[in-house]
């Protein structure tokens, strides 16, 4: 999505009583997530190596992404902040989501070791969230933005945010290898066409925050998912208040075709499907 | 305080009534009855009526002014025995101070739990104010109440103002409240049995507390069915202190009417093994209708109502005017259906429980049942529907729907069952509904929270709250009492200094608070409720086709179940056989069909567990089999078949099968204590056998028996894994399995959603803006997890627990059952499902599946895909 329309979205959502979402899409329903373990031990974390486009990825629990090529970790919709904008309207959620957030993505980052992460956009639930974020939980996420390289994507929940935090922040961007072109935005469709089109590239997006139906002995297990197509990986949402938005809704329309894959996060394990293993509500 | 009195019916002239009891001293009872107003006496006498005794002992009670509870089966005229002594009062005010004193000022409040019943109250009490030529306005006032009237009723009241327990909550969290209530004499609480065992009751307990404290006078008067225990009810009108009661309540206690005429259908069809259509009876049901007068055909739920409805039409060979009635239908709809009812032009109507309550239905002269009876005291005023007199038996009819029921059916009617009384008790007040409360106060102005922690205590379900939790309530509204103080800029009370004594008063930090704590008042949440609305396709010819978007609204459903369809799919609703085309912003858009097999709504199973009385004589009669010949043939049949295939079990033993069966393992309880209970036993036996490395898979609970299945043979428990099954089904399971199964329970998570909902946390609606019920789930879930790790001490998890322990998990009586069937487990070790078994096993696929089986589904569905 070019700058304007995101700039058009953003004054159309600032009509909207801040902390409030338009419909899609945040017009989601739960995931069932672990919680953060509080002393974690290394030997649990499960991670998903497999391959992408011909590219080596390792997917986590968590729903972060690993790049080895480039040692990048790729996060998508944090939404930081979420329960001190319900706060705001008086409604008064628990203010631990940021910091369980930080606390997942530390997890991560001790575990990948990355040299760069990037939040693909909707990092946090609105332009506010930084100004609203506790003293100590700043502090928290000053520290990780400042151990290795940072970049924060924009997206349609947070397409200003102003420096304190370190890092950088920008539209989108690209990572290119000597194999692939990786494109990062946060709305699927996002990125801009590769210069030669003989080049190889590879969206990877946020912003739908994807959750399949998965039928298993005529019962259904909801859950989130990394979605695979020849074009891009839309990755799931990561915050700890972002839930999922069912592959049947019309928003994947465009972006699903019979040879989309799936990448399901169970509880305790990840597991690759075809995308047609993912049924609509209760159809049989 | 004295023994109960029996009175002799016989002192007037109405018909034999049954015995009228009083507790408690009774100042002055029949000689001394104030005499009646004149235009009431000569009202009375116009008739042929006399005074019956329990109507005159309300008057005498009103005269000592004590807060009473008048006790009375269907058609003793409870409610206007409740209303009379506020008829006489209000007339002799009249005579003695002259026609203005009671000008536009509230006199009686009377609550009910439905708006229905209210606007049928307004109803009944026109006439004889009418007749009597009483110059006494009465006026309802429910959600349907235009907005303009309301207003008015806040200005000029009517004398009687009839209304529900959510709209006495908005009325004294209004400004207005204190001048509105200033001449209130007597509230009415009609249905009170009803009321009490739900958070609506406890909302209206502390609204009655409130209405106290603004009116000290003010005399509660509570109309209710039979219950197990009058006294606790009667105390719930009476303001506490210290968890005492301040002042003695009067009880007037009518007894009896005739017993009804119960029996249990015997059908020449086959009752089916399992399943809840009732559908084998259908052409007797038929037949049934066919020979009375008006029939009311009750089921316990909303698919089964639909389908029962659509089957009667399907064989309605003379078009016998058959209705359908429910709480999803279009309020004009269900308007209709009871305007034709009292008029009499009915011949059925298949009903749920919305009609269990004392609306005035005419004549009926049948009561079906569908189902099994599970509770007494919902039967009784059920069939208390039949034959709305005291001096005819009412006539009904069980009609079980599976073989299980039928031997529910059979053990109640032996048991002369019906009689009994199984109310639940009252609940002890929510900690959500208190949160509500307080931020309701506020919306009425500044409170000093001593105060108001006076008032809350006072009201009985709340008549022990410490003051540390009300404290942490407090807390809770004003920032969300989290540990972590980051919300106080957002606070929604702020502390105020009194000025003149020094005190700390909270107050509401902004008017927007009020308006979204009005629009958020209530303690039923249900799921977002889609509107039905019918259209048809319009174009065609060469023109595209193209789907008109108005058109009539049928009713609503829940979002949920529009969700399950697909655009094409046909469902039944409003008696009718729809397709579903598309959703549009809060509609689901459908058109008629002409498909005769509609995709029925899955059942949800019946709302009702069975209770533990009728439960141990189900036991019995199944162990018993000198009993059986009493039994249809065919069920004879099943049982004698199980008892060569399997074991019949003693009175006091616990039979447990395992057989094979398609590569896993099952095993089948049959403990008969109800679908609560065991399902909650199915959560924690399924976790107990996930230790003990059994690999479970799933599990399914009917309200008799509870099945298991999974990978490895469960008969060999004992023998590969160690685990007997008295191991298995030790009493301890109810400490750490129960906390640990709890934290993760879909069920404890619905729960909290509700409290969280109630509580202010979750809003269902902002002003201003639409938030689906769809929304609040995502939230909830989450957020019950943050919490669950942050906080789990906060009030809103305390909140949920209470709820969960008393009312969805059965927990205590788990317990009971499981110390029962300690050293008395039989095991059947069967190669193939027995007779019993297969009911159970019909169920299968119903149930959610749980825990860490999630992930094994999950590889096992990666598999089967070749991945």
């Amino acid at each position: 999505m070019g700058w304007q329309k995101r700039l058009q979205q953003c004054s159309l959502s600032s009509r909207l009583p801040e902390g409030f979402e338009e419909q899609s899409p945040d017009g989601e329903t739960p995931v069932p997530t672990d919680p953060v373990p509080a002393d974690p031990n290394p030997a649990d974390y499960v991670d998903f190596a497999f391959s992408h486009a011909g590219e080596s990825f390792v997917a986590s629990l968590s729903g972060a992404l690993y790049w080895p090529e480039q040692k990048t970790l790729l996060v998508a919709d944090l939404h930081l902040e979420k329960g001190s904008a319900f706060a705001r309207l008086g409604q008064f959620l628990p203010p631990y989501d940021s910091q369980r957030t930080l606390d997942q993505l530390a997890l991560d980052i001790a575990h990948f070791k990355p040299q760069k992460v990037i939040c693909l956009g909707d990092s946090f639930h609105d332009v506010d969230g930084p100004k609203r974020m506790a003293t100590s939980i700043a502090e928290r996420l000053h520290a990780l933005t400042a151990a290795q390289e940072w970049i924060w994507l924009t997206g349609n929940h947070d397409p200003v945010l102003s420096d304190p935090l370190g890092g950088v922040a920008i539209d989108a961007m690209t990572l290119a290898s000597s194999t692939i072109r990786l494109s990062l935005c946060h709305e699927p469709g996002g990125s801009q066409t590769p210069d030669s089109p003989s080049e190889k590239q590879l969206e990877i997006c946020g912003h739908l925050h994807p959750a399949a139906r998965i039928p298993a002995r005529g019962r259904t297990l909801r859950c989130k998912c990394f979605v695979l197509t020849d074009e891009r990986i839309i990755m799931p949402a990561y915050g700890s208040y972002t839930g999922g938005l069912e592959l049947d809704d019309e928003a994947f329309g465009p972006f699903l075709s019979r040879d989309s894959k799936l990448l399901v996060i169970g509880r305790k394990t990840l597991a690759m499907h075809d995308a047609s293993i993912s049924v609509p509500r209760r159809r049989r | 305080m004295t023994q109960p009195i029996d009175t002799d019916p016989d002192d007037s002239k109405a018909p034999t009534l049954g015995r009228l009891e009083t507790r408690f001293a009774l100042p002055s009872m029949g000689d001394r009855t104030p005499p009646l107003p004149v235009v009431v006496e000569r009202w009375l006498k116009g008739r042929g009526w006399s005074l019956r005794p329990h109507q005159r002992a309300m008057l005498s009670a009103q005269d000592a002014g004590q807060p009473t509870l008048l006790i009375a089966p269907t058609g003793a005229g409870k409610t206007l025995s409740g209303f009379l002594p506020s008829l006489i009062e209000l007339e002799e005010d009249r005579r003695k101070g002259g026609p203005e004193v009671w000008q536009d000022r509230l006199h009686t409040l009377y609550i009910s739990p439905l708006k229905a019943l209210a606007v049928d109250v307004a109803r009944n009490l026109e006439m004889p104010i009418a007749e009597m030529g009483l110059d006494i306005t009465v006026e309802t006032r429910t959600g349907d109440t235009p907005a303009h009237k309301r207003q008015r009723q806040k200005q000029r009241p009517p004398n009687f103002l009839l209304t529900t327990p959510e709209q006495l909550a908005l009325l004294l969290a209004s400004r207005e409240a204190e001048t509105l209530f200033a001449s209130l004499r007597t509230i009415i609480l009609d249905e009170l049995h009803a009321l009490v065992t739900s958070k609506r009751g406890e909302l209206l307990s502390l609204g009655l507390s409130r209405l106290r404290a603004l009116v000290p006078d003010v005399r509660p008067v509570g109309l209710s069915a039979t219950v197990t225990d009058p006294l606790e009810l009667a105390h719930w009108l009476v303001p506490h202190a210290e968890g005492k009661p301040l002042n003695e309540p009067q009880i007037i206690q009518l007894k009896g009417g005739m017993s009804p005429n119960i029996e249990v259908l015997e059908s020449e069809e086959t009752i089916p093994w399992a399943g809840h259509s009732a559908r084998y009876a259908l052409p007797d049901l038929y037949a049934l209708i066919k020979a009375h007068r008006t029939t009311l055909l009750f089921v316990n739920t909303r698919s089964q109502a639909e389908f029962l409805f659509q089957s009667l039409w399907t064989i309605n060979e003379d078009t016998l005017p058959i209705a359908l009635h429910h709480g999803s239908l279009d309020v004009g709809q269900r308007r209709k259906v009871e305007a034709a009812m009292t008029a009499g032009s009915l011949r059925a109507v298949v009903c749920t429980s919305t009609l269990d309550l004392g609306i005035d239905w005419g004549d009926v002269d049948l009561v079906i049942n569908v189902g099994a009876p599970k509770g007494a005291s919902r039967l009784a005023q059920r069939i208390g529907r039949a034959n709305h007199r005291l001096d005819e038996p009412s006539k009904a009819i069980l009609v079980p729907s599976n073989c299980f029921e039928l031997l529910e059916c059979r053990a109640a009617l032996d048991a002369n069952y019906i009689g009994d009384q199984d109310t639940p008790p009252v609940r002890k007040g929510g900690l959500d509904v208190l949160a509500q409360h307080i931020l309701g106060r506020a919306c009425a102005g500044p409170f000093d929270p001593l105060d108001l922690y006076r008032e809350v205590t006072a009201a009985y379900p709340y008549r022990q709250l410490p003051w540390e939790l009300f404290e942490q309530a407090i807390d809770f509204v004003a920032t969300g009492g989290y540990a972590m103080r980051v919300y106080e800029q957002f606070a929604k009370l702020k502390p105020l200094k009194d000025k003149e004594t020094g005190r700390t008063l909270w107050r509401l930090s902004h008017p927007k608070r009020a308006q979204q704590y009005r629009l958020n008042i209530g303690t039923i949440v249900e799921d977002a409720m889609i509107k039905v609305r019918l259209t048809s396709w319009k174009g065609g010819s060469g023109e595209p086709k193209r789907l008109g978007r108005s058109g009539r609204v049928l009713g609503e459903v829940e979002e949920g179940f529009i969700e399950g369809l697909s655009p094409g799919d046909s469902f039944l609703f409003a008696g009718q056989v729809l397709r579903f085309e598309r959703l549009e912003e809060n509609s689901a858009l459908v058109t008629r069909t002409q498909h005769r097999e509609p995709k029925v709504p899955a059942y949800n199973g019946g709302k009702f567990p069975l209770s533990t009385y009728l439960a141990s004589r189900v036991r019995a009669m199944l162990a018993d089999p000198e009993s059986w010949p009493r039994l249809p043939g065919q069920v004879r049949h099943w049982l004698q078949l199980q008892k060569e295939r399997s074991i019949i079990p003693a009175a006091d033993e616990m039979l447990i099968e395992t057989f094979p069966r398609a590569g896993k393992y099952y095993l089948t309880l049959y403990a008969f204590e109800g679908r609560l209970a065991l399902q909650t036993l199915g959560m924690l036996l399924t976790r107990r056998l996930e230790r003990a490395g059994a690999r479970p898979l799933g599990f399914v609970a009917s309200d008799y028996a509870l099945m298991v299945w999974g990978l490895r043979d469960l008969s060999k428990l004992e023998a590969d894994l160690g685990w007997s099954f008295d191991q298995l089904f030790d009493e301890d399971m109810l400490g750490d399995d129960l906390e640990s199964w709890l934290a993760e329970s879909a069920m404890l998570k619905r729960t909290f959603r509700n409290c969280a909902v109630i509580s202010g946390m979750i809003e269902r609606r902002h002003p201003g803006l639409e938030k689906s019920g769809r929304q609040i789930t995502m939230s909830s879930d989450l957020i019950y997890n943050v919490l669950k790790d942050h906080e789990p001490d906060h009030l809103l998890l305390k909140a949920t627990w209470d709820d969960a322990a008393s009312g969805l998990l059965d927990i205590a009586r788990l317990g009971a059952m499981l110390r029962r069937i300690k050293g008395r487990i039989v095991h059947a070790a069967l190669e193939e499902p027995s007779p019993l078994a297969i009911p159970v096993l019909l169920e299968i696929g119903r149930e959610p599946v749980y825990g860490e089986a999630e992930d094994e589904l999950l590889l096992e569905a990666a598999e089967q895909m070749g991945l």
